[in-house]
């Protein structure tokens, strides 16, 4: 081959400036698809069971069916308490509180002429001035509804010597956590790219609970699963870990994403 | 009769279906006996399913050796959505080329000077948003013989696709990023001699690939810019 005389090879040169311009602008891509990084993780949980919310109602009746010294019995009122409700006619003068032991008494005023909706009324501004209890109240005409606050068992109430009607709507129960951490199979992962709030990819979990979001493009990431929400029934929350890929060709730790189930 | 038959309908119906038309058109300038330049607008479609591509296409050429080229270039492509054509970032893709051009009998002085076959090695890059960069080296030899007093120069060309990060597999803390070759093809035709700054060339081939074999035809013009003497 002969060296040919007189080359000119500026052009090639500048040829070769301007591509080398044109790939370093090209080249930035932003996070997602494309790359040849990856983001591992697990997904680990533990089995949670959430109680419910004990309901209770009261139906009164009118003054007419109650005795002087009549009692009913609540409790876990007001700061762990069970408490007693007498009624007291004030025309009677002999004591009308039984002095149950290891209960708190609440005293009622009542008469004879009173209707169910006055009694009713009174017994619930009777619990009313106690301040803060553990349940709120809801009267509807001569039904009182007490809602608990907690998700607990709550003893029954009992009508003492009233006539009244006592029902358990709904029967409280405590929240269960499972200690025991498993790992999550089959447990759908999503990955938001860059500061993107909604997932832009999603996968399951092996058998071990990993996962692995590969192909990816430096930049940042959000790594989520959906876990139940352990204070509210039937609601779920993201638990997530965000990662930065730094670098081409490399596995970053997501670490472990713990949910409730 | 039926051994001819079956065969040229098997023929027909490949050929009909999925065909790649690639149409290009190009301008080129001489600057010199050695530096030559050269822009060219691509339009690719296959039959029976739609638009493929849409390419710019610029690059530069410098004989450094008797026979022996390098050459550089850039291309702007639109790729098709869904067999559509469609404008949006995501769908331009980005490829540059560096490599040489041997054309041996040239280079080594034997052989008619009507016969060339000449050998191309070109390193090329490809970006594309959310697409992973391809790295491919592409190898090419072509065989083209100018038959006196007649209009056409018959050509015939293979070519060679080693991609160097076909497969990218992952372990539990390693990436593994192996080659493979991607794609042969090639082509079989005529360059059409015309009056002296127009050339045309139409090409039919095919190309084999992962996804199958497709039938390819290929029909080039450029047109070369007068060199100042």
């Amino acid at each position: 081959m002969k060296r040919l005389s007189k080359t000119n090879n500026t052009t090639f040169i500048l040829t070769l400036l301007f591509l080398s311009i044109t790939f370093s602008s090209c080249v930035k891509k932003n996070p997602g698809p494309g790359g040849t990084s990856a983001i591992k993780g697990k997904v680990t949980g533990q089995d949670f069971n959430a109680g419910e919310n004990e309901i209770q109602q009261i139906i009164f009746t009118g003054g007419a069916q109650i005795e002087h010294g009549d009692y009913f019995l609540l409790n876990e009122v007001k700061d762990g308490n069970n408490y007693y409700v007498y009624f007291k006619n004030p025309n009677w003068v002999s004591p009308a509180d039984p002095a149950i032991q290891g209960r708190v008494g609440i005293e009622v005023i009542f008469n004879y002429s009173d209707s169910n909706l006055d009694i009713a009324l009174a017994v619930k501004n009777k619990l009313t001035s106690l301040g803060v209890l553990n349940f709120t109240m809801a009267l509807d005409g001569d039904i009182l509804t007490l809602a608990f606050k907690s998700r607990q068992a709550v003893p029954d109430p009992d009508n003492g010597t009233t006539n009244f009607a006592m029902d358990v709507v709904n029967q409280g129960s405590p929240d269960q956590l499972v200690s025991t951490i498993l790992n999550m199979a089959e447990k759908r992962v999503y990955l938001c790219y860059g500061d993107s709030q909604y997932a832009s990819e999603d996968i399951r979990t092996n058998q071990n609970g990993e996962f692995m979001f590969t192909g990816l493009q430096p930049g940042k990431y959000k790594v989520y699963v959906m876990s139940d929400n352990p204070t509210v029934s039937n609601m779920q929350n993201e638990v997530a870990s965000v990662v930065q890929i730094t670098e081409d060709e490399s596995i970053i730790d997501a670490g472990t994403l713990q949910i409730y189930f | 009769m039926k051994k001819v038959l079956l065969p040229i309908l098997l023929f027909g119906r490949i050929v009909s279906a999925q065909t790649g038309l690639w149409f290009d058109a190009g301008l080129s300038k001489k600057w010199n006996k050695t530096q030559a330049t050269g822009i060219d607008l691509g339009f690719r479609q296959t039959l029976g399913t739609g638009f493929d591509r849409l390419y710019l296409d610029l690059n530069h050429s410098s004989e450094v050796l008797d026979g022996l080229k390098l050459e550089a270039a850039y291309r702007l492509v639109l790729n098709d959505r869904g067999d559509l054509l469609q404008i949006a970032p995501d769908l331009f893709a980005h490829r540059y080329q560096l490599g040489m051009n041997c054309s041996l009998f040239d280079a080594f002085d034997i052989g008619s000077k009507r016969l060339d076959l000449s050998w191309s090695s070109t390193q090329q890059w490809a970006i594309q948003s959310g697409e992973r960069n391809s790295s491919i080296w592409r190898n090419k030899f072509s065989l083209s013989y100018d038959i006196k007093n007649f209009s056409f120069t018959p050509i015939i060309s293979a070519e060679h696709f080693y991609r160097w990060n076909a497969s990218v597999s992952y372990s539990d803390t390693a990436v593994f990023i192996n080659g493979a070759t991607v794609q042969w093809r090639y082509f079989f035709g005529a360059e059409i001699e015309l009056p002296k700054p127009h050339a045309l060339r139409v090409l039919v081939g095919f190309r084999e690939r992962a996804s199958g074999i497709q039938t390819l035809a290929r029909i080039s013009y450029s047109y070369q810019l007068p060199t100042k003497r």
